[in-house]
């Protein structure tokens, strides 16, 4: 209420901005069947092996289930299941992505993570006009590293964007 | 203090609004609780009625610091006429007591617009009625009132408005409950305000025509009047409000800005100024003869400013009063200031008292944010369950210290969260108050003589539950008070005491809550109760002869259910009991009845003391565990191929004791692998809702547990069939059924 505070709690912002600057134009990538993808590091919070999963009941297929991580339940799906790809054996490079949207915490299952990398706006395209399959309404952009592309996801689209058409 | 950001507007009308609401809830039954006791022979509890003007007093304290002007108005009145009473010079009766709660009523409405708009604006009409009535009734009493005046009455005629504040108990300024911050940030704010005043007093001084310094001072000595009172401080509240006045008055053209004046203001914000000091201090406020300078500046602004005999004598009093703050003492030319002055001195002694005293009780309680309880309970839950698992990985290993320390270590866990849990715990006082009214209305509105009685409102319950037992609980009541109850004449004629009586207890009983309603009134009557539901289809003519009384009385809670002949103002549409039923079964809870025609009806409400933890039982199929709550579970068994019938459509029915009951494969549900596909390898589960029952095949039972209810992750979305989860012993996760909306969905597919 009074102005130190207030103060205070500019400074506080302005920190939390910087922090975030950090973070941007940073990417985790990630496998799924030789592809590599990458999502915006400020979305993950922590990165797990594969877990004990508990099925839940009338979910769609990609939606895995539910896991215990530290005494919170999060759900977790399968990003293979989510883009069309045949479903494959979960192994020891098995990784699940925890990312928080919207203070939601969800798991992303995938093949295995590869590294952080930096990729400078300028070096990210938009998505290819033409669109075919499952997984392109997922992708933001294509992000140029060296003469490599990776596929850069859109994080709210890949969790929040149910199979509309389907339910309709 | 009203400015500032949005945030900080909202969280100060948020805390208002709170407290508001609990003050209306306090009063209201202590005003029903006055009418009882006062209107046989008229004589008031001093108590009661200082407790209900007490509060009638901090609303409006708190409504005029946010310029709620409806409210202000309104309690102010209420408050006035109250002091009738509490002085003795009128006899409260029913009349008075409806005016009351009627202003109650409005200012709980205008509570809904301020909510919604931060302002009281839309009700001035109303409020505008009530005023009047209640003017009418104060005019009235006072008129009534032939004896020799009061003393407080002689300060009344002018100023009918300042009328009680003149002597502001010490009672009153103890009900407040302000922080430090809140104190320094009227500190600050009202120094603030004092330099801004002085300032355009020093303009006006120089340019007496200039009526917008008369208006920045004028306001500023506004702000102050309302912090002051939102805070309690009498003295400064009616300094400012007096130098409002006079400011008021010169905004207005409606008196000339003379040298006196501008002094006497002057004095007046050095008054304030010190009394704000005190303030900073801890201390409450004593402004040095308040007294005169409050008479002055009143003289002033209600006085003719011609009358050359009152400003000669204002005169001399400024310099009195003058000569009386430069010595630091009252001077010997005025020795009734003297006395002022000591009598203050005294007070402030009471009054540091009442301030320690304060202080003390504020530390007995503190506000929480449910949230962070809430997020305690998580924590709490997490750590039990880990200390479950530490404890679950030991076993076998021969390591004796690090065991006892495991289980010293869970007892404590243990403790925390019982205290946690406790923390969510809330009596149901406030609940059972609100009866109170209820039982009174109602009673008024049929004519009849009923008297309610409540037992153990200390009783603690879950602060969710108590937010949703209220309604179950008026229904109940409602249904008692016009179905149950007879009227006097038609009890008097049964031989029953002419008064009905209607009791409401509380009370633990094993895990649970029972909250009892008993009325002596005419009990349910089954045949006409069959009788109804004949007609409304809800039981077939054939089923009438099986059913049994407790069946029978169930009967009400069915949907569109009314037996009442004609429909009342009150109840019989036919809505309520399923209410009552619905949302009791929200909560976990049952409604048992028992009634005897002529000797009234008893309604028993049974709760889960916490919604956040249950037994359950742990069953598997495959790999997968799935627990069903306890209290859905009739028995478990594994049955002999004899008891299993098969219909040609692949229905499977189990015969236990000549019930027969479907079988619902959960691996079929499920669409998993069991381990077991023959009924008699694995387990039956009867699970019983709503009286439906049906058998749950699952592979095999892995035991009782207590579990934390968690609910599944929001990005899952309302999952059919299942109610939340649970983290089991070792860490896994598993689902819990939802029996109801299982059997509901089974026999919708059958």
């Amino acid at each position: 209420m009074n102005l130190r505070e207030k103060l205070d709690e500019d400074l506080l912002e302005e920190n939390y901005e910087e922090e975030e600057d950090t973070q941007e134009d940073k990417y985790l990538t990630f496998v799924i069947s030789k592809e590599e993808y990458g999502i915006e590091i400020r979305y993950v919070t922590e990165i797990i092996g594969i877990q004990n999963i508990t099925e839940v009941p009338n979910m769609p297929l990609y939606v895995k289930g539910v896991i215990n991580l530290r005494g919170k339940v999060i759900p977790v799906i399968d990003v293979r299941l989510r883009f069309g790809v045949v479903e494959r054996a979960y192994d020891d490079r098995t990784c699940i992505i925890v990312i928080n949207i919207d203070d939601q915490s969800v798991g992303l299952i995938v093949d295995r993570v590869s590294e952080v990398l930096d990729i400078p706006k300028s070096e990210v395209e938009p998505p290819p006009k033409v669109r075919k399959g499952e997984s392109s309404r997922f992708i933001q952009g294509m992000g140029k590293v060296g003469d490599k592309v990776k596929i850069i996801l859109n994080a709210y689209q890949l969790l929040f964007d149910y199979d509309k058409g389907a339910e309709l | 203090m009203v400015d500032g950001s949005y945030e900080e507007k909202l969280e100060i009308y948020k805390l208002f609004l709170s407290d508001s609401r609990e003050m209306l809830d306090d009063i209201e039954p202590q005003i029903i609780t006055m009418e009882e006791i006062a209107l046989p022979d008229g004589i008031i509890d001093e108590g009661i009625i200082n407790a209900v003007f007490r509060l009638f007093h901090s609303l409006k304290g708190s409504a005029s610091f946010l310029e709620l002007h409806n409210i202000t108005r309104v309690t102010h009145e209420a408050e006035t006429l109250l002091d009738l009473f509490r002085s003795g010079e009128a006899v409260i009766s029913t009349a008075h007591i409806d005016l009351l709660i009627r202003a109650i009523d409005l200012i709980r409405k205008t509570l809904i617009t301020v909510e919604k708009n931060f302002n009281d604006q839309g009700h001035e009409d109303e409020a505008a009625v009530i005023i009047n009535d209640l003017r009418e009734c104060i005019a009235r009493l006072v008129a009534e009132n032939n004896s020799p005046p009061s003393p407080k009455a002689e300060t009344d005629p002018s100023l009918n408005t300042v009328a009680d504040e003149v002597t502001p108990s010490p009672e009153i300024e103890e009900d407040f409950l302000s922080s430090p911050e809140m104190t320094s940030c009227f500190v600050e704010e009202s120094r603030g305000l004092l330099d801004e005043a002085e300032k355009a007093l020093l303009a006006l001084e120089r340019l007496p025509d200039n009526p917008e310094y008369a208006d920045v001072a004028c306001r500023a000595m506004h702000s102050i009047k309302g912090n002051a009172g939102f805070f309690g401080y009498g003295d400064l509240e009616e300094v400012s409000r007096q130098a409002e006045m006079i400011l008021d008055q010169i905004r207005n053209d409606e008196k000339t800005c003379e040298a006196v004046t501008i002094s006497f203001l002057f004095i007046a914000i050095d008054a304030l100024r010190d009394g704000i000091q005190q303030v900073s201090q801890g201390l409450t406020p004593e402004v040095p003869g308040k007294k005169e300078l409050v008479d002055y500046l009143n003289s002033l602004s209600g006085g003719s400013a011609g009358d050359s005999q009152n400003e000669d004598c204002t005169r001399e009093q400024t310099a009195n009063l003058k000569l009386e703050k430069e010595q630091g003492q009252p001077t010997a030319a005025a020795p009734d200031q003297g006395f002022v002055a000591k009598e203050s001195a005294g007070a402030k002694q009471a009054d540091n008292r009442t301030g320690k005293h304060s202080l003390a009780t504020q530390q007995q309680a503190i506000r929480v944010d449910l949230e962070k309880i809430d997020k305690l309970l998580d924590l709490v839950g997490e750590l039990v369950i880990s200390g479950a698992m530490v404890a679950s990985t030991l076993t076998g290993q021969q390591l004796e210290r690090m065991e006892k320390a495991v289980v010293q270590l869970d007892k404590i866990t243990r403790g925390i969260q019982e205290v946690a849990m406790s923390m969510r715990m809330i009596p149901l006082n406030g609940t059972f108050r609100k009866m109170v009214r209820l039982v009174r209305d109602l009673a008024q509105k049929s004519n009849k003589k009923v008297v309610l009685e409540i037992f153990g409102e200390e009783t603690e319950v879950d602060k969710t539950i108590i937010e949703q037992i209220s309604d179950p609980l008026v229904h109940i009541i409602r249904n008692a008070l016009d179905h149950g109850i007879e009227s006097p004449e038609e009890r008097k004629a049964l031989g029953k005491p002419e008064t009905g009586r209607v009791t409401i207890e509380a009370k633990h009983s094993a895990g649970e809550v029972w909250i009892v309603v008993k009325d002596d009134g005419r009990g349910l009557d089954p045949e006409k109760i069959m009788r109804k539901a004949l007609e409304r289809g809800l039981i077939k003519s054939e089923e009438k002869d099986f059913l049994k009384d407790e069946e029978v009385w169930k009967l009400i809670f069915e949907p569109g259910f009314s037996t009442a002949e004609k429909l009342s103002d009150i109840s019989g549409r036919g809505v309520g009991m399923d209410v009552v039923k619905r949302n009791i079964e929200k909560l976990r809870g049952k409604v048992d009845i028992r009634s005897k025609v002529g000797a009234g009806t008893i309604f028993i409400v049974r709760i889960p003391l916490t919604l956040a933890i249950i037994e359950g039982m742990v069953v598997k199929v495959s790999n997968n565990r799935y627990t069903i709550p306890s209290n859905s579970i009739r028995e478990s068994l594994q049955p002999k191929s004899d008891q299993i019938t098969r219909t040609p459509d692949g229905l499977e029915v189990v015969s236990i004791r000549g019930e027969l009951l479907p079988v619902v494969r959960l691996h079929e549900f499920y669409r998993i692998k069991p381990v077991y596909y023959q009924l008699t390898d694995g387990i039956l589960i009867v699970i019983e809702t709503d009286e439906r029952k049906c058998c749950l095949f699952v592979d095999e039972v892995v035991g009782l547990q207590q579990i934390v209810i968690k609910g599944l992750s929001s990005y899952l979305g309302r999952v059919r069939s299942v109610s939340g989860c649970a983290i089991l012993e070792d860490g896994d996760i598993s689902i819990i059924l939802d029996c109801d909306e299982l059997i509901n969905k089974v026999e919708q597919a059958g």
